[in-house]
């Protein structure tokens, strides 16, 4: 789903992401949700929390997983800003563009590092909702990023065994749905 | 690794507890979080957390500062890192001598809060590794350990090994430094029950009270200061073994207590009204003369009799001359290697020594002996000239002045030395003064001699 309007290639990449890696198809809904309410205007960011929060009442039951496509800067009450942020082991995981892209440091833009960064943060959250937990392997997609440098340095791909997990778990989806196999 | 360490987020606004728990959760910890800094002391009280996060501003009665004091109280091993959104010299000084181990400002960089968090859970889990490596170190003892050529250990070891894996009680009898816990822990180790704890208390160590609750434990407010539950060694050793060492030693009243545990299997903690039942199996040692003790009513015979189902007596060192050598060079391969000291074997001189000396401190004193001589020489291998402190000790017979002195002085002092000497043991001092034990104790009466 798509919190207001966000680019071409940034719900292009999310789509393909999903069904390179995992095999699921993913549709997108564009909800005509506003994410105004979450506008933080001392910090000039959104807040992920409350956002999170309103996709979790959204969620449709026929959905095993909701990922929120978002292009402003999100931010925790804690934190200067986040990347992203999902439930783990539940439904909902929202991924923020404005600081994948190079024109958010005041640089040329870069369609395809902005892509490649894209893919790795959407497949990085959807880990998320798979269960999966941060992977000490830096190269693994499920490795912790709090700088663009180690975005840039970690794969567009889960590990071995984070793989693993997650289409174990795709495949429960498919086999009875999130609801069943979480119970 | 992570998802044994538990975190506790302190703050007021739901939001920034609920935001932080979420982005910490996603690095594998278990978080949990409270309102105010009253929920957060009821929840430490109840569960214990790696790291606390506390926000410095709470209304409620309980701020930052507070909550970190009481936290502290409880789990002085905690780390608790203070949250607050305006930095002031004054209360960072503040937190920081009450404990706090960071101080931080929000937002914060992700990167500063990630180090932080992982700075803290690496040294947590090395001091765990570290604990768990320590007791496998110090406690992973087998019937090798003991080295004996003697046959009177080797038919002790036999036994020993038969019963590993009994719930039988034993009495493990003999002079200090012989290796009774040694002996103990071997039995454990061997039998069915070496995956189970082995606890050891030390009965003359201890004053009856404490004894009593270090045993059984007690319930908050038994009595002044028993701030909680606390589960006594007892509780500890369930599925397990429980030494109980110098087991001479404990008030009637303890005996009584030891007596009904050994028969029912139950116990009452201190201030307590739930039965407590184990499965515990209990070694004792006792270097003291038992059956003098229950003549003389220091000693309840039926206890003895449940203590003494399988007896071993471990022979001084005197006794067994043979296994010096042998000692000897075990103890020069054990320490050198721990000292960090080239020293390989000892010489016959030496040896002669080793071999004329009495060891009234029998195999401990022998262990310490050659440690200090390894220490000491500057040689691979310990000579005579290693060893002149033994000699020195040792008054040389013929040249012992006598002090001027009363009969009756002389004598009181010769009983009180071999009082001394063979730790409170009245049949050896009888022994070693040519008397018999019912002599001896006339002795001590009349001169008032303390054992």
């Amino acid at each position: 789903m798509t919190w207001g309007e966000c680019s071409q290639e940034f719900m292009d990449e999310a789509r393909a992401s999903v069904a390179d890696e995992l095999g699921a198809p993913m549709t997108l809904v564009d909800t005509g949700f506003d994410s105004s309410f979450a506008f933080d205007a001392k910090r000039r960011q959104y807040n992920s929390g409350l956002l999170l929060h309103r996709m979790v009442e959204w969620c449709p039951p026929e959905a095993d997983c909701v990922i929120g496509l978002i292009e402003e800067d999100l931010f925790i009450p804690m934190l200067s800003f986040v990347y992203g942020q999902a439930q783990v082991g539940g439904p909902c995981g929202l991924v923020a563009a404005a600081r994948l892209r190079q024109e958010f440091y005041h640089m040329r833009g870069d369609a395809t590092l902005f892509r490649r960064r894209a893919r790795k943060e959407v497949l990085h959250e959807i880990g998320h909702t798979l269960t999966l937990v941060h992977c000490a392997d830096p190269q693994c997609v499920m490795s912790l990023a709090t700088g663009l440098p180690q975005v840039d340095r970690k794969s567009e791909t889960y590990c071995p065994p984070c793989r693993l997990i997650a289409l174990e778990q795709v495949q429960a989806w498919e086999h009875s749905g999130r609801k069943e196999s979480a119970r | 690794m992570k998802r044994h360490w538990k975190i506790l987020i302190v703050d007021d606004e739901e939001v920034m507890c609920e935001s932080l728990a979420a982005w910490l959760r996603e690095d594998g910890y278990t978080v949990e979080v409270a309102f105010s800094g009253r929920e957060a002391v009821a929840k430490a009280s109840k569960s214990e957390y790696a790291i606390y996060f506390v926000d410095l501003k709470m209304p409620g009665g309980m701020d930052g500062i507070e909550t970190l004091m009481h936290i502290r109280r409880t789990q002085p091993e905690a780390s608790i890192i203070i949250i607050t959104a305006y930095a002031t010299v004054d209360t960072a000084i503040a937190a920081m001598k009450e404990g706090a181990q960071e101080y931080i400002v929000k937002p914060c960089n992700p990167e500063e809060i990630s180090l932080l968090v992982n700075r803290i859970i690496k040294v947590k889990n090395l001091q765990r590794e570290n604990e768990i490596l320590r007791k496998k170190l110090n406690k992973h003892y087998e019937f090798r350990d003991i080295v004996s050529k003697n046959a009177k250990m080797q038919e002790l070891l036999r036994l020993a090994a038969d019963v590993s894996s009994l719930r039988s009680t034993v009495l493990i009898r003999g002079a200090s430094g012989t290796g009774k816990e040694l002996v103990a822990r071997a039995i454990h180790y061997s039998g069915d029950r070496a995956q189970k704890p082995f606890i050891a208390v030390s009965c003359a160590a201890l004053t009856e009270t404490l004894l009593e609750s270090e045993l059984f434990g007690y319930e908050k407010g038994a009595f002044t200061g028993a701030s909680g539950q606390s589960r006594g060694k007892f509780e500890m050793a369930d599925s397990g073994t429980l030494f109980l060492d110098e087991i001479g030693d404990i008030s009637p009243k303890l005996q009584a207590d030891l007596l009904r545990v050994l028969q029912e299997r139950t116990f009452y903690r201190l201030g307590g009204h739930q039965e407590i039942r184990v499965d515990v199996r209990v070694i004792a040692a006792t270097s003291v003369d038992l059956e003098s003790a229950i003549a003389e009513g220091r000693f309840r015979s039926d206890l003895f009799y449940r203590l003494n189902v399988i007896e071993m007596r471990i022979p001084p060192l005197r006794e067994r001359r043979e296994d010096i050598p042998l000692l000897a060079r075990h103890f020069i391969e054990k320490i050198a290697r721990e000292v960090n000291r080239e020293v390989a074997d000892v010489s016959e001189s030496g040896l002669r020594i080793l071999l004329d000396y009495d060891w009234p401190g029998n195999v401990r004193e022998l262990e310490n002996a050659i440690e200090r001589a390894i220490v000491t020489s500057r040689n691979r291998v310990l000579t005579d000239a290693d060893f002149t402190f033994l000699t020195r000790d040792t008054p040389a017979k013929g040249s012992w002045v006598l002090p001027n002195v009363s009969l009756a002085d002389l004598e009181k002092q010769a009983i009180s030395a071999a009082i001394r000497r063979t730790d409170g043991n009245i049949r050896e001092a009888a022994a070693c003064l040519g008397i018999d034990r019912s002599t001896l104790y006339d002795k001590i009466r009349r001169y008032d001699i303390q054992r």
